[in-house]
């Protein structure tokens, strides 16, 4: 009961996360369709656990997990400063997206190829990489994902008034003279960091921080305002996530669990081509 | 008030060299023919040389989250801005009949209904160099008289500076103009 309990408490801080992070990025770049997947960071999360992965294994070299998360904050601490600083200039937020379309083909291209050579030679491969899962979750992993869940509502807390002048758009924001480089850089190292996390203990959760955020701001912005995109939406998406990831565990097929990351991307995607048909793409 | 700018790489082919003198009591008029760089000076002075200069751009107000206006004033007052006016804002959301559409969202405003929301925002900021580009696009004859009105009152206090082309309806205020123009691939501005 006690692992159940965990691994509940687990997916919920995911799914919160995962709406909070794709809720702020849409807020900042002010596009429903920029999430940190879209932009890459999933991706480049991906690619740094193959490349350890692959000096693990075909070198011999052995850092220990606690090591290889520490190194992979700190490096997605400076590639958090280097898009907020990037964001702090002439803002294109069209390249960006391209550059992160271009960096999810890369990824995905190069994973099945690693994939296919790592089994062909008989090496270990993590297959579920790209499909996250809450199977083995126990404290260690529990804790690193409440922190940076307090951590996001702190920041929220801090910063409202930034947050909620910058919804009002770019221009008002100058009008008001309110600098907001603080609050975004402080957002977008959070979630950098938070998705390398979250790759990293879990897996990826492909197209959920895209998805989620836009099905908050349509529940719940109109009659509670942007509080309840955030807080009453983020936590409710927790809660649909965590749902999703029990009916995982409790309906297995022919005795093999679903990964919850694989049922979201199936999802997540459908829901995206449904939201650019509403938005009348084509 | 002396604003000097030398630059060499003003804009990517474009020196610029000015000193342009600011005046109270007299809308500071800057123009120029299109594309010359009325806009990136403003942005230039708003970026480089003052804290406290409010700049009120030409490009309209969009929107992300469509909210009503009377949301977005609430906004704006509790983000509480340096040298916020509340009874300037008041003024302008009234005499610009904002209070009439302020049930209506972002993105039901006409031009001129945009503009007169961030002139609206925009003029209640009142920093000690207030420059508004265009202040009269999309604004009909009555509200660019009302707009002249509230600036009449502006420069006692303020340094403001208007960039326009058309400034017919400025014509019953004190004006010092300058005129940009382009010498040796240098932007350089005279006052005639």
């Amino acid at each position: 009961m006690f692992e159940e309990s965990v691994r509940l408490v687990a997916s919920f801080c995911a799914g919160t996360l995962m709406s909070l992070m794709g809720s702020f990025i849409q807020l900042r770049s002010q596009n429903i369709l920029a999430s940190t997947s879209t932009v890459g960071l999933d991706s480049l999360s991906v690619l740094w656990i193959l490349i350890f992965h692959s000096l693990t294994v075909l070198l011999g070299m052995t850092i220990p997990f606690s090591g290889q998360l520490i190194l992979g904050i700190v490096v997605f601490v400076i590639f958090g400063i280097y898009i907020s600083k990037l964001t702090e200039k002439k803002f294109n937020l069209q390249k960006l997206l391209l550059l992160g379309l271009a960096l999810n083909l890369f990824v995905g291209a190069l994973y099945s190829l690693w994939q296919f050579l790592f089994l062909a030679f008989n090496f270990d491969f993590p297959t579920e990489l790209l499909f996250g899962h809450f199977r083995f979750v126990s404290l260690n992993e529990l804790f690193p994902v409440i922190i940076l869940l307090i951590l996001f509502f702190a920041g929220l807390k801090k910063y409202w008034r930034e947050i909620e002048i910058f919804s009002t758009g770019p221009e008002i924001t100058r009008l008001a003279g309110i600098n907001h480089q603080k609050m975004s850089r402080f957002f977008l190292v959070l979630s950098s960091v938070t998705i390398f996390i979250l790759v990293f203990l879990f897996g990826g959760f492909a197209f959920l921080g895209l998805v989620l955020p836009i099905l908050s701001r349509g529940l719940w912005f109109r009659r509670f305002g942007l509080k309840g995109e955030f807080v009453i939406g983020g936590i409710i998406n927790g809660i649909m996530f965590m749902l999703t990831d029990l009916v995982c565990y409790s309906f297995p097929i022919v005795g093999a669990e679903i990964p919850v990351g694989l049922l979201s991307g199936v999802v997540g995607s459908l829901g995206l081509i449904l939201i650019l048909r509403r938005a009348h793409v084509w | 008030m002396n604003i000097i700018i030398n630059e060499k790489k003003f804009l990517p082919h474009r020196a610029c060299h000015i000193s342009l003198i600011l005046d109270k009591n007299k809308v500071n008029l800057i123009k120029g023919v299109n594309g010359i760089g009325k806009s990136t000076l403003a942005s230039f002075i708003k970026e480089h040389f003052f804290d406290d200069v409010t700049l009120i751009e030409q490009t309209p107000i969009r929107h992300f989250y469509n909210r009503q206006l009377i949301d977005i004033k609430n906004i704006f007052i509790n983000a509480r801005p340096d040298h916020f006016s509340l009874e300037s804002l008041n003024y302008l959301w009234n005499v610009f009949e904002l209070e009439r559409i302020s049930q209506h969202v972002v993105h039901q405003l006409s031009g001129g209904e945009n503009q007169c929301l961030k002139l609206a925002l925009g003029l209640s900021v009142k920093n000690k160099v207030i420059i508004i580009d265009e202040p009269s696009q999309y604004l009909d004859d009555g509200r660019k008289e009302k707009l002249s009105i509230f600036l009449n009152e502006l420069i006692k206090e303020h340094y403001v500076v208007v960039i326009e082309h058309e400034s017919s309806w400025l014509s019953t205020l004190p004006q010092k103009r300058a005129e940009l123009y382009i010498e040796k691939d240098t932007l350089q501005a005279k006052y005639v």
